[in-house]
């Protein structure tokens, strides 16, 4: 099942001199600022360190196969699951959501040439390789084993070298997405098309604005939180040491006043992906376009006042955990009220089985899952008991691999033909989103019960009583980490070789499918025109759809024929 | 009819190809207002860390920590806080097209900025405390001194902007980006700086 | 809609909400619970597992419904119903979870006075204040789930005993301020509210025990508490719940509920043992132990029933596990 035959104009690949010439492939090495190479840079780039935390993943499962610790050992293990977390939240996801495709995306959906910002962004980038090499270097020299949370004291007596590197790449990534941060929201604010007011902008473009503004607020507290742990570290100070007259729990206000908004950075724009896929192929309009992006702001907003959520059980005064614990719950209602708009958006709709759709309602199915955990552990008393034990690494599974994870692919299979300008295909996509979903929640789903009778997070050796669970959870993990083999083969494969894919293949009817796979470097044969709403399907009759891809055939070739010849 | 609605989408989709030539707007003072957000944030976070400590201190300054002196931070501050006006009458100037003008007030604040930092550096020499004596101690001089290389970033913005002056007509009235970059961020420096003198200082 | 749907979706309504009631009760996550504080736990967590479990199948209902009844048919190239907001619906879908996210967290806060209110658990300590009402109902009781129970005895914030928690680098040690005895054990006397002092001597800890359904962080430069009325014999695990170092997994102690005679017995029992002895500190001639690694020592020592002399024949190497294979220990005596 591939291209749809049945709208030749607006689905067809262009004629051979109006298609553009896809980027060399050294291109993507360069200090480039165009969008569109940027935003496959950091999808690269986050995907291979996906896999780097995925390996370490299924050493810590194997590890965790047996109760006894006797893969890894006790130290390797500690450092195993610290660099495991870091990496993926730090070199795979915020990358590739915000750097990969926000920066691929915005610009063409908004009918922008480039980001506001074109030289900014491509330094934002060039952050990560050296942010990535740090980890990289740890696991050779000494792996920081604190934890990604690294609270001290212990991270200042876990290796002063391991310790440091994890600061320093932590340092980059932060940067990195601060000044992505400042590029987005300008653009959003001040670059869309005349004619696009903020009511009329993809719902994507509202979720990286969100997105943007907490990473803007709360990514520099961490920077301030690791300067000062430093400080403690290198030079003597005792700012969480108690025994210099410090408090460790400062630093921990501090960690997660920046990482509890850092999930809503990792979930936001994945929100909005799906926000975008399933209209496109359920064939009907977003239902409630409003509600999901004023949610947007809400979750933005509520997020940035709950993280002591984290912290119930660090010797919190009691005003102190229930305030919190009402702001958590009250996210439950933006979030959802998106939920509900999705299921809406499919009911009635006409729902095309391509990949992109299967890992979207995959992605409803296990983020409600990983909602409903998340509600249990708001409420102060539940989560006393739950608190750092499994079924808090269930939860945060479900929500960042069967949420973030998923969108992740689904915005993969949805717009890989218009980066490529090629398909993937669908067959081995099915494979591929079956073998996820069986494995994912093998892994993950044993692991509430798990936390709840009392196996504890972050330990190699564990009571015999957990074993069966354990197992079960570590051949799930296995078979998630053959699961990336079929996309990884269909990715490179596809890129190139795949059948072409034309502009448009899913009909689709936002900005960036108006224009040619790959996109000309200036995004649009002359300027982008709004012919459409982004999600007005079932409102235009056929009649219409082909007048209207018959007249952007017309421009584009009166454009190219104005144009220079040295253009694209 | 479908012929004449073709046309009339060409015409309108040719003008505006040509009209897509125009100059676009500057907006490198929104982005540098939304940097200096973030950058705010971590002073914020950096002070609500400190405040942290002080509030929750049985006795603070910790014991043994000298007498905080105010003689000299406080003549610092006069010159820094009144190097925002000075920074500040560089605009007018170049508005109209006084690059002289410019250059002079950007000199005096240069100079002001530098004085500061030199200030600065005398107190640090001066103290009877060191970076790990206590915990006010070590907050003082990561906050001041954090502060202190966003002052010496800003004059290095500001020795910019006079270096990039000397070229005839890179600033006009119509082009002076760097001037007013320069400014706000000076601004902001002057911000941080009030309210740090406030905690460390006068609190 | 007609009539025969209506009664077909009461139906799956009436379907749903038994099944997600059962489970409630069912779902068999929990392990068993040993004191006041665990009842009231459960019922919170049953409950709260119903709704989740409503919530679960109404959405993931919703979702395989619509992923069946509105598949692209073959052939078909159009596109579906236009039909883009519905202003009720859309009021109705916030203040339902709305509403429940209330029922949640009162629910949860009527939990934590019951267990935690007036007690001042927080990171400092203050005068005890005796507080709380003298309902008393039973605990587990699902008609009164969610009434804040009071067991007999003393009130919150006045304990019958008190005693001070110590965690290190991996272990733990608890000092019962009274008789001046050290442990490594925890034992308690039944249904006697018990209040914990407690302080880490060098990274954090956590004290968690799965039975009582209650965790705090050990921190070090501050007191942190708990209080709580063990309420069925027998022995259960303290596991320590934060990151505190590669042996994490395996800080593990006991904790033993027992009479308060055999309370009293054990307590004898271990002060006479403690004078009897060497004293620890001295166990290896060449080694100089820091205070914790010798605290350590002393645990595992009287866990392990080894006299002095036999530590010194033993040697650790780095990357051995110094507790049995299972972690948890056989029970001391």
């Amino acid at each position: 099942m591939t291209q749809l035959q049945d709208n030749p104009t607006f689905a067809a690949a262009p004629k051979a001199s109006l298609e553009p010439a896809a980027e060399p492939w050294w291109r993507f090495f360069t200090f480039s600022t165009d969008h569109k190479v940027i935003g496959i840079q950091y999808l690269v780039t986050g995907f291979f360190f996906y896999l780097v935390g995925g390996a370490l993943a299924t050493a810590v499962r194997a590890e965790l196969a047996t109760p006894e610790a006797d893969f890894l050992g006790f130290e390797r293990y500690n450092g195993a699951f610290t660099l495991h977390a870091t990496i993926m939240i730090f070199l795979w996801i915020v990358p590739a959501l915000m750097g990969g495709f926000g920066n691929y995306l915005v610009p063409l959906m908004i009918g922008a040439r480039d980001m506001a910002f074109p030289r900014l962004n491509a330094v934002a980038f060039w952050l990560i390789p050296p942010s990535g090499l740090l980890l990289l270097a740890s696991l050779f020299l000494e792996a920081p084993s604190a934890g990604w949370t690294s609270y001290p004291p212990l991270s200042l007596i876990s290796g002063k070298v391991g310790e440091e590197l994890w600061i320093l790449s932590i340092l980059l990534g932060g940067t990195s997405s601060i000044l992505g941060a400042v590029n987005f929201i300008t653009t959003i604010l001040k670059l869309r098309m005349p004619g696009m007011k903020m009511d009329k902008m993809p719902l994507f473009c509202w979720a990286m604005l969100a997105a943007s503004i907490i990473t803007l607020i709360a990514t520099p507290v961490l920077a301030g939180a690791l300067i000062l742990l430093s400080f403690d570290l290198l030079a003597g100070t005792a700012f969480f040491n108690p025994s210099g007259g410090g408090d460790p729990v400062v630093y921990q206000h501090m960690f997660w006043f920046y990482s509890h908004p850092a999930v809503y950075i990792m979930v936001l724009p994945v929100f909005g992906m799906i926000s975008e896929i399933l209209p496109v192929h359920a064939r009907k309009p977003i239902f409630a376009y409003k509600a999901i992006a004023y949610s947007s702001l809400a979750i933005c907003f509520l997020g940035l006042i709950v993280w002591v959520h984290h912290m119930f059980t660090s010797g919190t005064p009691d005003w102190m955990r229930v305030f919190f614990m009402i702001a958590t719950m009250a996210i439950a209602v933006p979030t959802g009220i998106k939920v509900f708009s999705w299921l809406a958006t499919l009911w009635g709709g006409k729902i095309h089985y391509r990949t992109a759709m299967l890992f979207a309602m995959g992605f409803i199915s296990m983020f409600v899952i990983g909602g409903l955990s998340g509600i249990i552990l708001a409420s102060v008393p539940l989560d006393i008991h739950v608190h750092d034990t499994y079924f808090v690494v269930a939860h945060l599974h479900y929500v960042l691999f069967g949420g973030s994870v998923f969108g992740i692919y689904a915005g993969l299979y949805h717009w890989f033909p218009k980066m490529t300008g090629r398909l993937l295909n669908e067959f081995w996509g099915r494979v591929h989103f079956a073998l996820t979903f069986v494995g994912f929640n093998m892994c993950f789903l044993p692991m509430h019960k798990l936390g709840l009778m009392g196996m504890p997070r972050r330990v190699a050796q564990y009571d015999p009583q957990f074993a069966d669970l354990n197992w079960i959870s570590s051949v799930g993990a296995f078979i998630l980490a053959i699961s990336t083999l079929p996309f990884l083969v269909n990715a490179i494969y596809s890129w190139v070789a795949g059948p072409k894919a034309g502009d448009n293949p899913w009909q689709a009817l936002t900005l960036e499918w108006t224009t040619s796979s790959p996109p000309p470097a200036h995004n649009f044969y002359g300027d982008p025109i709004l012919l459409t709403g982004p999600y007005d399907y079932g409102l235009h009759s056929k009649e219409t759809l082909d007048y209207l891809a018959a007249q952007l055939q017309s421009l584009r070739e009166l454009a190219l024929a104005e144009a220079e010849p040295t253009s694209s | 009819m479908q012929g004449s609605l073709a046309s009339d989408a060409l015409r309108v989709g040719s003008s505006q190809a040509h009209a897509a030539h125009a100059e676009h707007p500057d907006h490198r003072v929104f982005g540098l207002l939304m940097f200096l957000v973030a950058e705010g944030c971590l002073f914020l976070g950096l002070f609500m860390a400190y405040l942290a400590y002080r509030l929750t201190a049985p006795v603070w300054p910790p014991e043994g920590t000298p007498e905080r002196e105010l003689l000299l931070p406080g003549i610092n501050t006069a010159i820094l806080l009144s190097s925002s006006w000075v920074i500040h009458q560089a605009k007018p100037a170049i508005q109209a097209n006084n690059v002289k003008g410019l250059r002079l007030w950007f000199a005096l604040t240069a100079l002001m900025g530098a004085i500061f930092l030199a200030g600065q550096l005398y107190e640090y020499s001066h103290l009877e405390f060191g970076l790990t004596t206590n915990l006010f101690a070590s907050s003082f001089y990561v906050l001041t001194g954090f502060h202190g290389l966003h002052v010496a970033a800003g004059l290095l913005f500001i020795l910019a902007v006079l270096w990039r002056s000397l070229k005839p007509g890179h600033y006009s009235a119509q082009r002076h980006f760097g001037v007013e970059a320069a400014e706000i961020y000076w601004h902001f420096v002057d911000g941080v700086w009030i309210v740090l003198f406030i905690l460390l200082y006068l609190l | 809609m007609s009539a025969l749907k209506n009664i077909f979706l009461v139906g799956i309504g009436v379907l749903l909400t038994l099944a997600s009631l059962w489970y409630g009760q069912n779902h068999h996550l929990l392990p068993e619970a040993a004191a006041n504080s665990a009842p009231l736990f459960d019922s919170l967590f049953n409950s709260t597992i119903t709704l989740a479990t409503g919530i679960f199948l109404v959405v993931e209902g919703v979702l395989l419904y619509c992923a069946f009844r509105y598949r692209k048919r073959r052939g078909d190239r159009g596109d579906g119903d236009p039909n883009h907001g519905n202003v009720l619906l859309e009021i109705v879908w916030t203040a339902v979870p709305a509403v429940i996210i209330l029922w949640l967290g009162l629910a949860s806060l009527d939990v934590y006075q019951a267990v935690y209110g007036g007690a001042d658990v927080g990171g400092h300590v203050h005068a005890a204040m005796a507080m709380g009402s003298s309902q008393e109902t039973e605990a587990g009781d699902p008609g009164y789930a969610y009434t804040p129970a009071v067991l007999p005895g003393k009130e919150r914030g006045q304990p019958d005993l008190v005693v001070q928690v110590q965690g290190m680098q991996y272990a733990w040690m608890f000092t019962y301020p009274e008789s001046g005895l050290v442990a490594g054990e925890l034992h308690l006397p039944l249904n006697k509210r018990v209040r914990l002092n407690m302080t880490a001597m060098d990274v954090n800890h956590a004290f968690w025990v799965p039975q009582f359904r209650l965790k705090q962080d050990l921190i070090p430069g501050r007191e942190t508490h708990l209080e709580f009325v063990p309420t069925q014999l027998g022995t259960y695990p303290i596991i320590c719940a934060e990151l505190c170092g590669p042996y994490h997994g395996v800080m593990v102690a006991q904790l033993v509920v027992e009479t308060p005679e055999e309370f009293e017995r054990w307590q004898q029992e271990q002060l006479v043992a403690a004078r009897g002895e060497n004293n620890a500190l001295a166990w290896a001639g060449d080694l100089h132990p820091s205070p914790s690694e010798s605290a350590f020592v002393q645990v595992h020592q009287r866990r392990l029933g080894l006299s002095p002399a036999d530590l010194t024949s033993l040697k650790l190497p780095k990357d051995s596990v110094p507790l049995t294979r299972t972690g948890s220990l056989p029970s001391a005596g």
